[in-house]
C-alpha cells in the first residue's frame, strides 16, 4: 500500500517533466507502467499533455518589417565601418613597415652608391650625411602629405554618400 | 547513392561555412541570420518583457551586439544558443534596470531577484492574439516570473533541447529540469486559479 502511494506520488511529480521531454529512459518507463495501471493519473497526464500541446501551438508574434529593416541597416552599416576600420589599420601597419624598411635600407644603399658605384661613375658625394637626412625628411613629408590628401578625399566621399 | 553522399556531406559544411563567415564579419551571413531568426527572437523578447516597444528596442540591441561580437563567435558553440543568450542577457539587464530595488540581493534559492521578477499582465499581447484560450494561456505565461517564463518559452515555443537551454541560461542541466518542473507547476496553478472550479480547460484542438 505504502509502495503504491509512493509510486503514485512520484508519477505525479514526473508528469510535468515528462511532457517537457526531460525524463530519462528509466523514469519514462516507470511512468508509462504506472499510467497503464492508474486511471486517475492517466487522466491527469492527458491534461498535462494538452497543456504542453497548447504551448507548442501558441501563435508567433510577427516581427514588424520596419523594425527588422532598421536592424538590418544598422547592423550592415556597423559591419562595413568595422571592416573599413580594420582595413585602414592594416594599411597603416604595412605603410609603417615599408617606411621603416626604406629608411633603414637607405644607409647601405647610399654607402654603396657613394663608394663603389660613385667612384666607378666618377661622381663624388661630399655631404653623404646631409643627403641622407634630406632624403629621409622629404620622403616622410611626402608620405604625410599623401596620407592627408587621402584622408580629406575619404571624408568628402563619406559626406557625399 | 551519390546524391545521398553529397547531401550528407553538404550539411556540416554549410554550418561550418556560416560560422566561418560569421567570424569573418560577413554582412551577408548576419543578414541571413537575421532573416532566419527575426520572428523567433522577437517572440522570445515579447514573452520576456511583454511590451512591443521594449521588445523592439531589445531586438535592435541584440542584433547590434551580434554584429559587435560576431568575430568572437566560437564555432564549437551552436548559433542558436549564442543568439538567444545575447537576447536573454539584454532582456534581464532591462528588467534589472526597470525595477532596480534590491535586485542584486540573491534569494535563498540562489536565483537573483532580477530573474524572479514577475512579468506584467500581458494585456497588449492578449489583445493581439484574440483567441480566448490562447490569450488566457499567454496571459498566464506572462504572469510567471521571468525565470520560469524564459524556460517555458525556450522549451515549448523554441523547442530547444535541454542542453541548449542550459547554454542559453548559463546554468547546469539539473537546474534546467528543476526550473522546468517548477515553471510548469506554477503555470498550471495560474491557469487553474483563473478558471472557475479550478479545472484546466481542454487545450486540445477544437
Amino acid at each position: 500500500m505504502n509502495r503504491k502511494f509512493t509510486e503514485h506520488e512520484i508519477s505525479r511529480e514526473r508528469m510535468a517533466l515528462a511532457v517537457a521531454g526531460a525524463l530519462d529512459e528509466n523514469e519514462e518507463r516507470e511512468l508509462t507502467a504506472h499510467l497503464s495501471a492508474c486511471n486517475d493519473c492517466a487522466v491527469e497526464f492527458d491534461r498535462w499533455r494538452e497543456l504542453a500541446g497548447a504551448m507548442r501551438r501558441l501563435p508567433t508574434p510577427q516581427a514588424p518589417p520596419a523594425m527588422v529593416e532598421r536592424a538590418r541597416t544598422r547592423m550592415v552599416a556597423h559591419l562595413m565601418a568595422r571592416t573599413e576600420q580594420r582595413a585602414n589599420h592594416r594599411a597603416m601597419a604595412w605603410l609603417l613597415l615599408f617606411a621603416w624598411t626604406t629608411t633603414l635600407a637607405t644607409w647601405p644603399i647610399l654607402r654603396f652608391v657613394s663608394s663603389g658605384l660613385a667612384s666607378f661613375l666618377d661622381v663624388s658625394f661630399q655631404h653623404t650625411w646631409h643627403a641622407l637626412i634630406a632624403y629621409t625628411v622629404l620622403s616622410w613629408i611626402a608620405a604625410a602629405a599623401i596620407a592627408a590628401v587621402l584622408g580629406l578625399q575619404h571624408r568628402r566621399e563619406r559626406s557625399l554618400a | 547513392m551519390i546524391g545521398h553522399a553529397a547531401l550528407a556531406w553538404e550539411g556540416p559544411v554549410a554550418v561550418d561555412t556560416e560560422a566561418v563567415r560569421l567570424r569573418r564579419g560577413d554582412p551577408q551571413a548576419l543578414v541571413s541570420l537575421l532573416e532566419r531568426y527575426q520572428h523567433r527572437l522577437y517572440r522570445f523578447l515579447m514573452r520576456m518583457v511583454h511590451e512591443p516597444a521594449t521588445a523592439e528596442d531589445l531586438f535592435q540591441m541584440t542584433w547590434m551586439r551580434v554584429a559587435e561580437n560576431c568575430r568572437r563567435f566560437d564555432p564549437n558553440r551552436g548559433i542558436e544558443p549564442w543568439l538567444f543568450s545575447i537576447a536573454r542577457n539584454l532582456a534581464i539587464d532591462y528588467l534589472r534596470r526597470a525595477r532596480p530595488e534590491s535586485l542584486d540581493e540573491p534569494l535563498p534559492s540562489g536565483d537573483s531577484r532580477a530573474e524572479m521578477i514577475a512579468g506584467k499582465q500581458a494585456s497588449a499581447l492578449e489583445m493581439m492574439m484574440g483567441e480566448q484560450r490562447t490569450s488566457r494561456l499567454i496571459g498566464a505565461i506572462g504572469e510567471l516570473p521571468s525565470i520560469y517564463c524564459e524556460v517555458i518559452t525556450l522549451r515549448f515555443e523554441e523547442e530547444m533541447k535541454l542542453e541548449e537551454i542550459a547554454e542559453v541560461l548559463d546554468i547546469p542541466l539539473s537546474t534546467v529540469k528543476t526550473r522546468l518542473r517548477r515553471a510548469l507547476d506554477a503555470l498550471r496553478g495560474k491557469l487553474e486559479h483563473r478558471l472557475p472550479g479550478g479545472e484546466l480547460p481542454g487545450w486540445g484542438p477544437q
